[in-house]
């Protein structure tokens, strides 16, 4: 589960200001303070030590900077070398900063000191596989012979036995993420979907994106034209009209902006088209949704048998670079959206320079002390895309397919890939009645993206006020 | 009858920085609260100006919370309404 609201992303957040703002004072050797500035001397410390604490918060920054400890060469690097050199996330997407890592301990049931020993034994009694027996007056569990079912848990009467999760599996929906050699949790990057779950779930903020944002800003100044393509879930992300958080992109110097609504228009057409061709099939398999990469990637990396019932459909953000490509044929083109996993799929698109995420928006705006609800409107289709933006919610990909057929489809819809959805999504498959897959990683859509700055919630709640 | 007064800022950093969530501060209000509060947003307010207060803020009668949420607002507020503090 992830963590609700949290100091480990109000804190990736605040760095992000602090490096920003640096770069584009043109203080980069600045940087080294800001361990210190985060954790002076006499502060509490969050783990053992403050000197802990500062060597963490270092790895933090040299991940948004684009640098993994793994690519530390020489300790004596300071900060502002890496701030010089800020490399993106050409190399690396996700980080885990194994020096912040707890090393939590394998999941299991835990026996507390709540346990009292009682004549009852509803644990030991109940256990399926004898694993419990007691020692000095308390229940032990026997971790070789316990199945995790749960039982002991369920019957003890003074709620003594917890289950201790490992936050960053227990959200993994790929099983990608597991302990190596040295007992610390390594991402496997063969399986990874970029989801994005460990990141938000990891108590300690071990598990850190790097970021675009360094490069944009010299790209910027430099006076390269660089045009913000912008995905739908922008709306409700701030507390202001959409016309004012365009207004404010303008205002930390992205040359011009494109609605991805727009792509997302186009990729709604091709999709339906597709899906004409297939209903004319006997026995059809069902088209499934292109527009989530984590949800793509999945597919090829887990369920390969279903690449085939993938639309070939481009997704939103592949044809709205490509539409800006032919208006600003040398321009840097940044995908601006809730998601990770745009990072991923930025990568392989040969249109789409940069990708960053609302959060990193937001860092950038407040790095340049600009106040969105301040800016003047800016206003960029005389057609608003409504089709488009219904892109952002779960349920709105399969209603503006549905719309564009003038047919009533019918729709798996996943909202939020996780271990219970994907077995209901492979009995579906089996089945054969669906005529659309309409899957989002993220619970209720991109607007739940594991980079927003609002909830999915309270983001669908500043649309509806 | 004055009213206690919770004034969120609703500036770009502490929407940013974990406020994002403040200015729906009405719906967790308790039914009994409704008539007794008046909560205003505000343009920044300045105190996060030198980095030594912690975002987002909010002020109860004037009273500045840092680091506030939803739940910490309701704390304060329940205790200015028990001593019947009210706005100047």
């Amino acid at each position: 589960m992830a963590l609700r609201k949290s100091n480990t992303s109000i804190i990736r957040k605040d760095l992000m200001i602090r490096i920003f703002r640096l770069i584009l004072q043109e203080k980069t050797e600045e940087l080294d303070r800001i361990p210190l500035l985060l954790k002076p001397r006499g502060r509490d410390p969050w783990r053992c030590c403050l000197h802990k604490d500062r060597a963490v918060l270092k790895y933090k920054i040299m991940s948004i900077l684009g640098y993994a400890e793994e690519d530390e060469t020489d300790e004596l690097t300071p900060l502002s070398w890496y701030g010089e050199h800020a490399r993106g996330s050409q190399n690396r997407y996700l980080n885990l900063i194994s020096e912040a890592c707890s090393n939590c301990p394998s999941a299991s049931y835990v026996v507390t000191n709540l346990c009292r020993g009682c004549e009852a034994r509803p644990c030991q009694v109940n256990c399926p596989k004898n694993s419990i027996t007691f020692k000095n007056g308390q229940a032990f569990i026997d971790t070789e012979t316990c199945v995790s079912c749960g039982l002991c848990m369920r019957n003890c009467p003074y709620n003594a036995i917890q289950f201790q999760p490992r936050p960053c599996e227990e959200v993994c929906p790929v099983n990608a993420i597991s302990t190596n050699a040295e007992g610390h949790e390594e991402i496997d990057m063969e399986k990874c979907i970029l989801c994005g779950r460990c990141m938000q779930s990891c108590p300690f903020g071990a598990i850190i994106p790097s970021s675009d944002v360094p490069q944009i800003i010299q790209d910027i100044k430099s006076e390269t034209e660089v045009v913000a393509i912008v995905a739908p879930a922008i709306a409700g992300q701030f507390r202001a009209p959409l016309e004012q958080i365009y207004g404010a992109i303008k205002a930390v110097g992205f040359t011009s902006l494109y609605e991805v609504a727009e792509g997302a228009e186009l990729t709604a057409r091709q999709e339906a088209d597709e899906l004409v061709e297939l209903l004319k099939q006997s026995e059809n398999p069902g088209l499934m949704s292109s527009c989530c990469p984590a949800w793509v990637d999945y597919v090829e990396k887990n369920q390969p048998s279903w690449c085939s019932s993938i639309s070939h459909t481009p997704s939103p953000m592949v044809l709205s670079a490509i539409e800006v490509r032919k208006i600003h044929p040398n321009a840097k083109i940044a995908f601006i959206g809730p998601c990770l996993a745009k990072k991923g799929e930025a990568r392989k698109d040969p249109n789409v320079n940069y990708a960053m995420s609302f959060e990193e928006l937001g860092a950038l705006i407040v790095a340049h002390g600009v106040e969105v609800a301040e800016q003047d409107p800016y206003s960029l289709n005389e057609n608003v895309p409504e089709l488009g933006r219904n892109f952002a919610l779960s349920g709105g990909v399969a209603q503006s397919v549905s719309t564009l057929l003038g047919m009533e489809l019918k729709v798996h819809q996943v909202s939020g890939l996780n271990k219970e959805t994907i077995r209901q999504l492979k009995r579906a498959v089996k089945d054969k009645k669906s005529d659309f897959f309409e899957v989002m990683c993220c619970e209720g859509g991109c607007v739940g993206g594991a980079q927003t700055l609002t909830s999915a919630s309270e983001s669908v709640r500043i649309i509806n006020s | 009858m004055k009213k206690h007064t919770v004034v969120i800022c609703t500036g770009t950093l502490c929407h940013v920085l974990g406020g994002s969530e403040l200015p729906s501060l009405g719906q967790s209000l308790p039914e009994a609260w409704r008539d007794l509060v008046n909560i205003k947003g505000s343009p920044c307010m300045g105190y996060c100006k030198d980095g030594a207060m912690q975002p987002p803020f909010v002020e109860v009668n004037g009273e500045l919370i840092q680091e506030a949420s939803v739940s910490k607002v309701l704390d304060c507020l329940e205790k200015h309404i028990a001593h019947g503090t009210k706005e100047k």
